[in-house]
């Protein structure tokens, strides 16, 4: 950008299966995992993160980018949010959350979470088994208990035979 | 499964997602799985869930959970010491009303102690709460800004202590409880006494107006032969003394 005013701090960025990014360093220290890296004066080469895959990074800077971009206006930060998630899967939103919490970065950690637990809300056992991939280790004695215990819950639920 | 990448999360993650959710619907997951049985226990769904509805939904939701559960003892405290990123008009939550409407279901019968703090009933949930809690004892109600008549009578009460304070528009407590103890009001003009035979201790915390002998003698002249404790809190006018 402007040469004159110096250029912008960028860092490299590693994913664990080799794939470098750049980013600015002002949108990077949104995760305090890098950050701290950044402070320690670790970050002069590639830093590396062995626990995200090149895809979900990608994603994770687009947001960095995104949101650093947005200024101090919780409304509008907020909308990014939920439009920067509005089309992502199970899939992605699970290993967002998994990279969000491993680089430190609470409010995508809560805005992933809450997208989550926003597609649980109201809805049956089984869908919520499906759509997670939850298997069903109960005898149908020990469900049938452990439903009774909290039969009060069920109210207002979607029902389905599909156990 | 092809795709489980939810169910692989790690305990503390998904823990972090239920904080997201109601108390209800985050219970309503141990039925999942037996790795989900007690997760649920582990979220501070009161905190977290706060950021996302309102809090009226939240007092439903306690009062949904204390009748299901026939909890003996409900103390709501909505005050905002207790959370200092709460922030709504006036300081204090409304009362979900029409859930005490609707809710044919609803079972308060086991309660025998309720504390609600912070929180906007008025006298009709009070008479609710009376008539539908035979066991209840103790009935505390503190900060509410739509009390302004309360009657507390019935033959059958068996309500022990009663303090309603700091109801800046309370105009009228009428007492008649056969069985009460203790008795707290914020002041005296309000109290009306009736039929309280047992009462042994009655305070006056909230000393606003003024208190002069003979009108605390009329106040309580029903009771004063039983009286054991008066507890008198008055602000003293400099000038007249």
């Amino acid at each position: 950008m402007a040469a004159e005013t110096g250029t912008p701090t960028t860092l490299t960025l590693k994913s664990n299966d080799d794939e470098l990014f750049s980013v600015a360093e002002s949108a990077a220290i949104l995760s305090v995992t890098i950050r701290n890296m950044v402070e320690d004066g670790c970050a002069g080469g590639v830093i590396p993160l062995d626990n995200v895959d090149g895809k979900t990074l990608a994603s994770v800077i687009t947001y960095m980018n995104g949101i650093s971009a947005i200024p101090a206006d919780e409304e509008k930060k907020k909308s990014y949010r939920d439009k920067f998630l509005s089309d992502k899967d199970f899939e992605t939103l699970a290993d967002m959350v998994l990279a969000a919490n491993y680089l430190n970065m609470s409010c995508l950690m809560d805005a992933v979470s809450a997208k989550i637990a926003q597609v649980m809300e109201k809805k049956s056992v089984g869908w919520v088994r499906r759509k997670f991939g939850i298997e069903n280790d109960y005898t149908p004695e020990e469900e049938a208990a452990v439903k009774e215990e909290h039969k009060w819950t069920f109210e207002g639920v979607e029902t389905d035979d599909d156990n | 499964f092809d795709n489980d990448r939810i169910n692989r999360l790690p305990d503390d993650i998904l823990v972090a997602i239920l904080s997201f959710l109601s108390p209800i619907e985050a219970e309503r997951t141990s039925v999942l799985s037996s790795r989900w049985i007690n997760l649920w226990k582990h979220t501070s769904s009161l905190k977290r869930y706060n950021e996302y509805t309102l809090l009226v939904d939240e007092v439903t939701q306690w009062l949904e959970y204390a009748s299901a559960k026939k909890v003996p003892i409900l103390e709501l405290n909505f005050s905002p010491k207790f959370d200092e990123s709460l922030s709504y008009p006036g300081l204090t939550c409304a009362f979900p009303h029409e859930f005490l409407a609707r809710s044919i279901s609803v079972d308060f019968k086991p309660l025998k102690a309720l504390t609600l703090e912070y929180i906007d009933v008025d006298g009709g949930a009070i008479e609710f709460f009376l008539r539908n809690c035979p066991l209840l004892e103790e009935l505390i109600v503190h900060e509410s800004k739509e009390l302004s008549i309360v009657e507390v009578c019935g033959s059958s009460l068996v309500l022990k202590r009663l303090e309603i304070c700091y109801c800046r528009n309370l105009k009228l407590v009428r007492v008649s409880a056969p069985n009460l103890v203790s008795l707290t009001v914020q002041s005296l003009e309000e109290l009306l006494i009736e039929n309280v035979p047992m009462l042994v201790e009655l305070s006056l915390p909230w000393g606003f107006g003024e208190i002069s002998g003979e009108n605390l003698c009329n106040a309580i002249s029903c009771c004063n032969l039983q009286l054991e404790v008066l507890n008198l809190s008055v602000l003293k006018n400099p000038e007249v003394s």
